[in-house]
């Protein structure tokens, strides 16, 4: 997490590219604030302030984020997106008022047409992601077809507004005097008949809305079942039968414990692959897996891999699976810290350890790997060992910027 | 040296019980609690040097045990002992006073061990706990936000923090670096302080997350 | 005993806030201190609706 002075852009909490969300962020405030400042300026400056925000968008990088936060957009924004455009309403009536103002008759269509156009840009953007998808084919075919029922008739609202916004337009100029009064009668009959059917959407919205709540939560319970029913009841079972070898036990309760931990803390899956903190945690859980030696990580920093880092992290398995060869008994410890220039990582281990002068053969070859790998990609190795004192390896290399 | 007298706090019961039977004559127990009402009593009633003490627990959790207890008591020590090794969680307890976090899983004599330290007046860092300070003291801040004695750890602290993280005991820590065990304590022991008072953000921010749950 | 702080809340607070600022209006309306045509009426409606309802979102955003 860097503390870093640029202003960044947050795209995880955006609406529309992040730039009050990240301004937002580094005052310290709810992204609300410059959101709602945004607006008033823009309405206030006949649209020039818009173009500020295009600039500030196209200025501020965006936030790297590893994990996006959970959008917590959900509630409250509808009551907060009427009340901003309430606001942004009386800024307009005041400043009718004191008389800075175009003409009524081309004002209020282009405010009209600006709802719509905003509403209809909402909706291309894709829908937040809920809680779990549903277990079925079936539910999940009818939560699609209820979704795009909703976002259909938000898109036919955008496009009636933009409609009604260039009618309006055209009536004030007197364009459409001879169709004048059909027209007028047909949005007065849109109106009257929208009007009739706002509370029965309204009660159906909230019922969906009551309904989606309770299905969400007993998909919880049901996950939470299914995954204990898998795992923990599963290793307890076979704690139970190892009982009397206390290594086996030692070993499936830590991978149990490991497993949980991970779940309960809703931690993104590792991505081996991609950033180093998680492959060289993968690389040890694989030998503690395979040789049965438990293995302690501590990693300080993270940064996506590249080539140099993935020879380190090949090196580090290779100390590790030594180490677990030769001192399964010791514990073994991988300590990584990543900095900006360079990644270093240390493998130590407390058991028999050796002489560096007289080594096997077969030990001598190994340090030789891990030593030239390092080597080949313009980094360090070193082996420490004493007798009895356990054996250290560090490895490091640097970032390729 | 006298054994050091205890009262273990943890809201499971075996747990607790298991704890007592581990460390058995090499630390004595002078009581133990399930919440933080009980807790905050027995402490005041028994005065034990150190306090075990749970972090997760209904009704406050540790934290909510030390800030009441250090109203009465300022130099009451708690050493943390939890399940959890989350930022959140170690940061938060340590924040609010205590002066040491272990995870469950240390062994019996370890933990006597780092009870003696606590009584003694050290800090005990588990090697997860170092990493994690490593981690919140990584950035530099700009010059005018910083405040030298609080907010950044010098380079003799950061190859302690080091050392710690990758399991070495400060007997070896002192060979290694060439000082004595004593200066590596008190490193250990500045680190603490600067943990407990720095106003990073990274620190502020993992020790209230912790508390808007609870 | 639980360690968060009593909200305030927010929703009542600003309207409580909106009314009493509108009534205020319509008084000194009334004694001709000020005169405030139809159009500022609105104006001041509309805001007052606007900063309840963000209020009230906000509101119910944070809980």
């Amino acid at each position: 997490m860097s503390a870093d002075r640029t202003l960044r852009r947050d795209p995880g909490n955006a609406m529309i590219a992040g730039v009050c969300a990240g301004i937002a962020r580094r005052l310290g405030v709810d992204p609300i604030v410059p959101r709602v400042g945004f607006v008033v300026v823009a309405i206030g400056t006949s649209g020039i302030g818009a173009l500020a925000y295009l600039a500030l968008w196209a200025a501020m990088p965006a936030e790297a984020r590893e994990r996006p936060e959970r959008r917590r957009r959900r509630r409250g924004s509808w009551r907060i997106a009427t009340g901003v455009a309430l606001l942004a309403l009386s800024v307009l009536l005041v400043f009718r008022q004191l008389g800075v103002w175009w003409s009524d008759a081309l004002v209020w269509p282009l405010v009209l047409a600006a709802f719509g156009v905003a509403l209809l840009i909402s909706l291309t953007r894709p829908a937040p992601e809920d809680a779990a998808e549903p277990a079925s084919e079936e539910a999940r075919r009818r939560r699609r077809s209820r979704e795009a029922a909703g976002r259909l008739s938000l898109a036919g609202f955008g496009i009636a507004l933009v409609l009604g916004a260039g009618l309006l337009f055209l009536w004030a100029r007197g364009v459409l005097n001879a169709a004048g009064d059909v027209a007028l009668a047909a949005v007065v009959v849109i109106v009257g008949v929208g009007l009739i059917l706002a509370p029965l959407w309204w009660r159906f919205a909230r019922s969906l809305a009551a309904e989606r709540a309770q299905r969400i939560r007993s998909q919880e319970r049901a996950e939470l079942s299914a995954h204990l029913h898998d795992s923990v009841l599963q290793t307890l079972a076979l704690v139970q039968r190892r009982a009397d070898d206390p290594a086996d036990v030692a070993q499936l309760a830590r991978r149990q414990e490991r497993e949980l931990r991970a779940w309960l803390a809703g931690a993104p899956p590792l991505q081996p692959d991609e950033r180093v903190a998680d492959a060289l945690r993968a690389a040890a859980i694989e030998v503690e897996e395979t040789r049965g030696a438990p293995i302690e990580v501590v990693v300080v920093g993270d940064c996506p891999l590249d080539e140099p880092l993935e020879a380190l992290v090949a090196a580090a398995r290779e100390a590790l699976t030594n180490a677990a060869k030769f001192a399964a008994d010791g514990q073994i410890r991988l300590y990584a810290e990543v900095e900006d220039e360079r990644v270093t990582a240390y493998v130590d281990d407390r058991g028999e350890g050796f002489d560096p002068e007289r080594v096997p053969s077969d030990r001598r070859g190994l340090r030789e790997s891990i030593i030239g790998r390092m080597e080949r990609q313009g980094g360090h190795a070193e082996v420490r060992s004493q007798p009895g004192r356990g054996t250290e390896v560090e490895l490091s290399v640097g970032r390729r910027r | 040296m006298t054994a050091p007298t205890v009262v273990i706090v943890d809201d499971h019961a075996i747990f607790r019980s298991g704890v007592q039977a581990e460390l058995g004559d090499l630390v004595e127990v002078l009581g133990e609690a399930g919440t933080v009402e009980d807790a905050v009593r027995a402490i005041a009633e028994r005065r034990p040097d150190v306090v075990l003490l749970d972090v997760h627990m209904p009704g406050g959790g540790g934290v909510e045990v030390i800030r009441q207890v250090f109203a009465a008591r300022p130099d009451q020590r708690f050493l943390a002992l939890s399940v959890s090794d989350a930022p959140e969680d170690v940061i938060a307890v340590v924040r609010a006073g205590a002066r040491g976090y272990v995870t469950k899983t240390i062994t019996g004599p370890e933990l006597a061990d780092a009870v003696r330290r606590v009584r003694d007046g050290d800090a005990v860092f588990s090697p997860r706990l170092a990493g994690f300070v490593l981690d919140a003291f990584a950035d530099s801040l700009p010059a005018d936000e910083v405040d030298p004695e609080l907010d950044q750890l010098t380079a003799r602290e950061r190859e302690v923090l080091r050392y710690i993280a990758r399991g070495y005991l400060y007997k070896e820590i002192a060979l290694r670096l060439g000082i004595s065990a004593k200066t590596v304590e008190a490193h250990v022991s500045s680190v603490l302080r600067k943990l407990q008072l720095s106003n990073r953000h990274e620190l502020s921010r993992w020790a209230v997350a912790r508390r808007l749950v609870d | 005993m639980s360690r968060m702080r009593d909200r305030v809340d927010l929703t009542s607070l600003v309207a409580g806030a909106a009314i009493a600022v509108f009534g205020a209006l319509i008084l000194l309306q009334e004694e001709g201190t000020i005169d405030l045509e139809a159009g500022w009426f609105l104006a001041i409606v509309a805001a007052a609706t606007g900063v309840v309802l963000l209020a009230s979102g906000m509101g119910a955003r944070r809980g």
